[in-house]
């Protein structure tokens, strides 16, 4: 039971250590690969948003620039041949005979025909130039038949001659050219030399023409095709409205609106005026005209305009085909965002639907980010700059990036009087998951490679905890086997079997190796003392015996040692009471009433008190000896002897006297070589006057009046026996005394007395007690003193001497 | 330098060259030897100063100031040490015995303590 819970307790702790250990080393690894595959991700990002942002930056304008390009060189083609239209009408005076040759060169005279079913003029389709002349600009056959019949009937006539043979002519009159309309004919047919080149290289142009002031609109179209006839077909009611005001509304007036702007026709280029896009009503597909005015040489009169249908397909094409990433893609749109070009995917990322307008003569189609099924492109708002901008929008619910750039400007006819500068723009959309395609994919490997980590991670805490615990198990069950047996030999010794040896063999070198070796020799030690245990009672009951006998030696030697010390101490006492004053002594001194009292104690103290007649005065003495014993019973003899030898010498004064006391003193303890000293005061009567010297305790008179004094003595002295020389220190006190006054000289073995408790009896009491007693005689007071403080001492023990001196004025 | 018994205990502390008195001292006169010469190894370091701590020193017997006013005087011979006494009214034998002091060694501060 013990032995599988310490190994398991082993083997648990040991086994979680380490496997806490592994998880956390292994949780922070995963962590911070984790973490740091964040950052990498966090930074990569950064990367490559600015590395794409760069690209479709680059490519963008590239692809602007390609459009302008596209745009600019049909500009330049249509400036060079109104260029030269100018001149044409800047020298017209100059070149009217090359004009009226050219009118006449069969390669360029145009034979206008009339054609009753539309009521207007053309040319024959073999001419290399369409010309027609509407109807409003051909005269009435009616009114003005001589004018027109010369006219018309010049050239017409010529032509019916030829064509009209079927005989149409007679049901419906013909009518001819206005003059100053076939003048103006005349005058362009050299065009007929420049049209065609210019159509043939450069833009892709669908048709060339050139349209004649408002005054006379008649159209000069190449290539040359039936175009009064499609026009009839595509727009009814042409033939009777102006050209200008039938097609483009506004567009002259607009135009008029530079006369006096010399800036504006410093370069005739900044002249060309685009309309929006539309698909070419012949079915040429998507178009956009440009048109450059002419005007007088004056530049204050219309005079017709060129005019280039330049196709858009190449530049639509150019822009569907553009690819961004995997399914990024490319969009032209004019400012007022109407997408003119977007593949059919873009259209619908784009959210777009095609609307069919018509405004004036040509269809424009619209399909506007404006009226988009996505906020993002309703919202979205295109540069007003030459830099290119991007946004990040959603579309279709995907994060997308949107970048904008704005082509070169130019003017724009919108459908009103107004010509406006404006622009295309460029966009290119591009989704965020295609950007990030390569870091996404990154992330997902680093992922990939955590939970690699990870795995590997737990395996190599579960082999590493797999191969700790097999080795806790094998090394526990070692240890705990010794400590098994052990623990089996410790029981026998509990069930006192000593003959216990535990085998050491298998766990020498270690601490349970050391505890086996002991154990063992504890046994052995506890087997020895067992079986010697008799011997051992015999040999130390043998040794009690001995120490038996030496303790009642040492008895018996107290014995005699306490007889010694008890004689010295009785010898001692003799002393003590042998120089007290006797009861006759103090019965023979006048005038007062003395009482003695000294009761030493048990161990003898050193008090002396003493009463002598000297010749002037009576000599009373009471004093203290330190420690006790019969060195301070000497030392009291002596005090005593002194005193009196003095007294008996007649050494009157007081402060003499007690110096001298202290000099013997001092002189003959330095003699003896003994360590004591006493307090002493000593008093003279003399005619009702005591004379008080030397430090003692304090000294108490009852005064007749009931009031007690209290005399200290400090002052009055030192200590006798310390230092040889004192005379300086010693001051008298003269204390006056009246009839009945009584004094108490006293030790403080009546002061220190003390309660069993070790309460002290004190000067207050002792005053009290005086106060009490003091009308009894000296012998009265004495003994109600002395009861008061045996009842205060109680059971208690007399520690030290107890004396007490009562005088009593009585005369 | 200490002397002990179970109800005293005397020691000099150099650091701040006092003499320390505590407890009650009743001993015989020839029992105060030991004291006596901690006191006389005290006063051989003739220390500029010296404080004689008696505040916890509740009972001295005459024997005990007997050794005291022999130290006092004793101080007095050599002369070159300031010795102050810490006493206090509140125990009865010092204000007694120490103005003593005075009068053996006249160079002594006493300072009293009054139960206040």
């Amino acid at each position: 039971m013990a032995r599988s819970s310490l190994r398991t307790k082993l083997v648990l702790v040991a086994g979680v250590s380490v496997a806490a250990g592994l998880l956390l080393s292994g949780g922070a690894a995963y962590l911070g690969l984790q973490s740091l595959g964040r950052d990498a991700g966090e930074e990569t990002r950064k990367g490559l948003r600015y590395a794409t942002q760069e690209y479709l930056q680059k490519h963008i304008g590239n692809v602007a620039q390609r459009l302008s390009i596209e745009v600019s060189r049909a500009e330049g083609e249509l400036a060079t041949i109104a260029a030269i239209s100018q001149a044409f009408v800047d020298n017209r005076e100059e070149l009217q005979p090359v004009f009226d040759a050219a009118a006449k060169a069969p390669m360029l005279a145009d034979q206008l025909v009339y054609h009753p079913e539309g009521d207007w003029a053309q040319n024959g389709p073999d001419e290399p130039a369409t010309v027609t002349a509407w109807g409003y600009l051909l005269t009435d056959p009616g009114v003005d038949e001589e004018d027109a019949g010369k006219d018309a009937g010049k050239d017409a006539g010529k032509d019916s001659g030829d064509a009209d043979s079927d005989g149409d002519e007679g049901a419906q009159p013909a009518r001819a050219v206005r003059e100053d309309v076939a003048q103006a004919i005349d005058d362009t047919a050299l065009m007929d030399l420049l049209m065609p080149p210019i159509h043939r290289h450069g833009s892709r142009k669908l048709q060339i023409y050139y349209v004649g002031p408002t005054e006379r609109p008649f159209a000069r179209f190449f290539p040359s095709k039936q175009l009064a006839q499609t026009l009839d077909a595509e727009a009814p009611g042409h033939n009777e409205a102006m050209f200008w005001d039938f097609f483009f509304p506004g567009l002259v007036d607009g135009w008029k609106k530079w006369i006096g702007q010399s800036a504006r026709f410093i370069s005739p280029l900044g002249q060309i005026t685009l309309t929006p896009p539309y698909y070419d009503a012949a079915g040429g597909g998507p178009v956009v005209t440009l048109f450059q005015p002419l005007w007088s040489a004056e530049r204050d009169h219309f005079e017709g305009a060129l005019g280039f249908d330049l196709s858009l397909k190449g530049v639509i094409d150019y822009v569907e085909e553009v690819k961004l990433f995997g399914s990024g893609f490319a969009f032209l749109a004019q400012d007022n965002g109407n997408v003119f070009a977007v593949n059919e995917a873009g259209r619908e990322r784009l959210g777009l639907t095609s609307v069919a307008a018509s405004g004036g003569g040509v269809d424009i189609f619209e399909q506007s980010l404006g009226k988009s099924s996505e906020q993002a492109m309703r919202e979205l708002v295109l540069p007003t700059g030459d830099k290119p901008v991007f946004v990040e929008v959603k579309l279709g619910g995907r994060d997308h990036v949107v970048a904008l750039q704005r082509l070169d400007p130019f003017n724009a006819w919108g459908g009103d009087d107004e010509i406006r500068e404006s622009h295309w723009v460029v966009g290119f959309v591009v989704p965020d998951e295609e950007i990030y395609a390569a870091l996404t994919a990154a992330e997902k490997a680093v992922a990939m490679s955590s939970q690699e980590v990870l795995a590997l991670q737990v395996g190599i805490t579960l082999a590493t905890l797999a191969v700790v615990l097999l080795w806790l198990i094998l090394v526990s069950r070692r240890l705990t086997a010794s400590l098994v047996t052990l623990s089996k030999g410790a029981a026998r010794i509990a069930n006192k079997d000593y003959a216990v040896t535990v085998p050491t063999d298998a766990s020498d070198g270690d601490e349970i190796g050391a505890l086996t070796q002991a154990f063992n020799q504890m046994a052995s030690e506890i087997r020895e003392h067992t079986e010697n245990l008799e011997g051992l009672v015999q040999s130390r009951t043998a040794e009690l015996e001995e120490a038996n006998r030496e303790i009642v030696g040492l008895n018996e030697r107290l014995k005699e040692e306490n007889l010694r010390m008890g004689a010295e101490l009785d010898v001692a006492r003799r002393l003590q009471m042998m120089v007290l004053p006797a009861t006759a002594e103090l019965d023979a001194v006048k005038d007062l009433d003395i009482a003695g009292f000294m009761q030493a104690a048990d161990e003898v103290g050193g008090d002396y008190y003493d009463v002598l007649q000297g010749n002037r005065a009576l000599k009373l003495a009471i004093g203290d000896v330190t420690g006790h014993g019969l060195e301070s019973g000497v030392l009291m003899l002596m005090v005593q002897t002194a005193v009196r030898t003095l007294l008996t010498s007649d050494v009157r004064d007081p402060r003499r006297f007690l110096s001298l006391v202290n000099q013997v003193i001092c002189d003959n303890l330095a003699r003896t070589g003994v360590d004591r000293t006493l307090t002493l005061s000593l008093l003279d009567y003399v005619d009702g006057a005591l004379v008080l010297a030397g430090q003692h305790e304090e000294v108490l008179i009852a005064r007749v009046s009931g009031v007690i004094e209290r005399v200290d003595t400090m002052d009055l002295g030192l200590p006798i026996g310390i230092d040889r020389d004192i005379e300086d220190f010693i001051e008298l006190k003269e204390i006056p005394l009246a009839i009945g006054d009584v004094v108490a000289l006293y030790t403080d073995g009546i002061t220190e007395a003390e309660t069993p408790e070790g309460e002290l009896y004190g000067i207050e009491r002792l005053c009290a007690c005086l106060e009490r007693a003091r009308e009894l005689d000296a012998d009265g007071i004495r003994d109600a003193l002395i009861a008061d403080v045996m009842n205060h001492i109680g059971e208690g023990k007399i520690l030290d001497d107890i004396t007490t001196v009562i005088l009593k004025r009585i005369a | 330098m200490e002397v002990r018994d179970s109800t005293y205990r005397v020691w000099f502390d150099e650091s701040s060259s006092t003499v320390f008195f505590e407890g009650s001292l009743r001993l015989g006169t020839a029992d105060y030897r030991p004291i006596s010469e901690l006191l006389d190894a005290v006063l051989a370091k003739n220390l500029p100063v010296l404080t004689l701590h008696m505040l916890e020193l509740n009972f001295l017997n005459s024997s005990g100031i007997n050794t005291l006013y022999k130290f006092a005087i004793s101080l007095r011979k050599r002369g070159s040490t300031l010795v102050t006494v810490r006493g206090t009214t509140v125990i009865a034998w010092q204000t007694k015995s120490l103005a003593n002091l005075k009068k053996f060694l006249p160079t002594i501060t006493i300072e009293m303590l009054s139960d206040e």
